[in-house]
């Protein structure tokens, strides 16, 4: 079953997490980029603000480099477990310089940039993952000892390429407490969100479970009752209101039901009344008085006995229809008790045993030693009273019926089958319907169609599961499970 | 025994009136809870039997109000209500017995006599007086074993004199209890009734049954066994 609260409470928490990850997601994303262009900047300038601080010096076809900071080593190019790296080369690739950092190590010598300098991400030569920079550039004031002093200030002629790195653990390790940062946060979040939703849910649909409360407390036999709308959002009371008009329509419908119950039995029991008493009391033996001279003899004797029939029959299917308009009307009442089902079998099958023994009809009734059962004596009755007559009724003559109860796991199988060659599946679907019968014509005499109904209605109060099937063409079988006692 | 039944239906009323009085009672027969009050309140009967759905008076309304003037009169409710809620209302509000249309009129018959018998204090169905025996459900009668043939008015007659166990029952009594509203009430109906009645019963060896207190009525001086 479908949960409003549990669909509001997945679907809030699926988009504020995918709202809180994509925002992370940003935030962390700009960040990471922000720091790696100040990272990046930070080495441009420094590469730049090197280049400045070189000096060529050329002793005949010897080429050195002078450093301005010569003669005051920068203490980052120191050896040091932090420590950063310069490389300068000539353009054919002969080394001029290098850190002491590095050692007798070599910096991976990357494509430099003439105009700016390229950066890359590279291996330092301690292993750390590090982040370089390259230029190619012409160093100032090239010192020619064969040359006049002029052009000591101006650029060489000569590039030369050089390399600075530095590790980027710090910024890898920043990067990193970020993400760690928006994932605990995330997880936080999240926790506090689950809460936050369930309780924002649960208090949102507050007034939903005071109408279902409302709801649930109206019964079938006090049907005055409305939701009230006095306190409810305004989303929620045209769906009260519609639900009133609906039990104010329910209400006027079991009102004209109780009364519709109330005239069927006046007005169709009064003259079956009628209609029987006359024949009884034309009937009954005594002295007549002056309003009902008539003779019981012969011809007019047979009628009114066919007349006391016809009322019988009347009486019969009206009491069957009243009990069935009260079992859907939910006012037949069951009183449990345990019962003793062979001894009911018996006594209900005895007469019906006699009536299939005049039609030569084999009445095969087994029973265990012992089968109780809580069930509504009444009701069960009654089921069991229309199961046989049906049985002997629709059984042909030579046929034979099998009542049989056995016993199973915690409870009572009760099954009927009587030979019966008239009835297909449709049938099947069909018969528990009121005045149901298998001949168009209705001739059965004695019969209305009702028994059925009346077996399923029973049931349906008993809470049986009663089957009907046709296990071969032409055996027709009923079976239901009763509890055991 | 006379019985007062109150019952909308004249087709009803008059079947179940036939059927009483083939049965020995006496039936005043109307059909709506006016009269019948009004009848219940000037009379007394042995049973009422009362249909609920009534015009003018319903027939709780007139159970209620019997049993407000302090009337006992044995009352059997005659109706199509057939629901627990209807019977459980109707015998609380006073009725003895409820009987739910259609009945069979021998059902009927017998649960009037239940109620008379109740009315006079019997449990048994046989009433014994000397060598008379009365059975009240087969409505049999034999003196010393002998069968004796009786009309129902006979019968009646019989019965309510020996249900009077010893005291006097004067004409007008019988004339109340024995015969309807509707019977013309001339004295000599009651003295030529038991006079059949005698010449049926009594036996030339017995002392006689019946005796005649003069100016005041009959009675059947031996007590109910």
């Amino acid at each position: 079953m479908t949960s409003i609260r549990k669909k509001m409470i997945v679907t809030l928490l699926v988009c504020l997490c995918v709202l809180f990850a994509a925002a992370s997601a940003a935030l962390y994303l700009y960040a990471r980029s922000a720091l790696h262009d100040q990272f990046d900047e930070s080495l441009r300038t420094k590469i730049v603000s090197f280049a400045k601080m070189v000096e060529l010096e050329r002793e005949g076809k010897i080429v050195n480099v002078e450093l301005e900071f010569h003669d005051f080593p920068l203490p980052e190019y120191q050896p040091s477990p932090d420590c950063e790296y310069y490389e300068i080369w000539q353009v054919e690739g002969s080394v001029l310089a290098r850190s002491s950092s590095l050692g007798e190590n070599d910096l991976a010598r990357i494509g430099a940039g003439r105009e700016a300098p390229a950066l890359a991400d590279i291996v330092l030569p301690d292993g750390r993952q590090g982040r370089a920079a390259a230029i190619r550039f012409h160093p100032k004031g090239e010192r020619q000892d064969h040359m006049s002093g002029e052009g000591a200030e101006a650029s060489t002629e000569t590039p030369l390429d050089m390399v600075i790195a530095r590790s980027r653990e710090n910024l890898d390790l920043a990067l990193l407490t970020l993400l760690c940062g928006f994932a605990v946060m995330g997880l936080l979040l999240g926790i506090g969100m689950v809460f936050t939703v369930r309780w924002s849910v649960g208090r949102g649909l507050e007034p939903l479970d005071s109408i279902a409360g409302e709801i649930a407390g109206i019964d079938s036999n006090d049907l005055s009752r409305r939701v009230t709308t006095d306190s409810l959002p305004c989303e929620l009371v045209p769906i009260s209101r519609r639900f009133n008009e609906l039990l104010d329509r329910i209400e006027s419908a079991f009102q004209r039901e109780r009364r519709f119950h109330a005239d069927i039995a006046h007005e169709l029991r009064t003259p079956i009344a009628e209609l029987r008493t006359l024949a009884e009391v034309a009937l009954m033996a005594g002295p007549e008085s002056g309003s009902m001279r008539v003779s019981t003899e012969g011809t007019a004797g047979a009628f009114f006995r066919d007349v006391h029939d016809i009322a019988r029959q009347m009486e019969k299917m009206v009491n069957t229809l009243l009990a069935l308009v009260r079992c859907e009307a939910a006012r037949q009442g069951v009183t449990l008790e345990t019962i003793d089902l062979c001894d009911l079998l018996r006594n209900i099958a005895s007469p019906h045993r006699e009536n299939a023994a005049q039609r030569n009809i084999t009445f095969d009734l087994r029973l265990p030693d012992e089968a109780l059962s809580r069930c509504d004596r009444t009701l069960l009755s009654a089921i069991l009273l229309n199961l046989f007559g049906n049985a002997v009724s629709h059984t042909p003559e030579g046929g034979f019926i099998l009542c049989e109860l056995s016993t199973g796991d915690g409870e009572l199988l009760f099954r009927l089958e009587n030979t019966n060659d008239q009835l297909d599946g449709e049938d099947l679907k069909q018969m528990r319907e009121p005045f149901w019968q298998k001949d168009p014509s209705r001739t059965a005499e004695g019969r209305n169609g009702l028994g059925l109904s009346l077996v399923a209605a029973y049931a349906g109060l008993l809470e049986l599961d009663v089957d009907v099937s046709l296990p071969k063409p032409d055996l027709f079988a009923v079976s239901f499970n009763l509890p055991a006692a | 025994m006379r019985v007062l039944l109150v019952e909308d239906s004249p087709r009803l009323s008059k079947y179940v009136k036939e059927g009483l009085s083939r049965a020995g009672y006496s039936v005043d027969a109307v059909l709506d809870g006016e009269e019948g009050l009004w009848l219940a309140l000037s009379n007394e009967y042995d049973a009422l039997i009362l249909d609920l759905m009534l015009p003018k008076i319903d027939g709780i309304t007139l159970l209620r109000r019997l049993r407000e003037k302090g009337r006992k009169t044995h009352v059997l409710i005659l109706t199509a209500k057939d629901t627990v809620t209807d019977r459980v209302k109707g015998l609380s509000e006073g009725a003895d017995d409820y009987l739910v249309k259609p009945f069979a009129i021998e059902e009927l018959i017998a649960r009037v006599q239940a109620l008379v018998r109740r009315s006079y204090g019997l449990k048994k169905t046989v009433i014994r007086v000397g060598s008379l025996e009365i059975d009240s459900v087969a409505r049999k009668v034999t003196r010393k074993g002998i069968d004796v043939a009786l009309t129902g008015r006979e019968y009646a007659l019989l019965e309510f004199l020996v249900l009077k166990d010893g005291r006097v029952a004067s004409r007008s009594e019988i004339e109340l209890h024995i015969y309807d509203d509707h019977a013309e009430p001339l004295s000599n109906v009651v003295d030529s009734t038991i006079y059949r009645l005698r010449k049926k019963i009594e036996m030339p060896d017995e002392p006689p049954l019946i005796k005649t207190r003069r100016g005041m009525g009959y009675v059947i001086e031996e007590k109910l066994e």
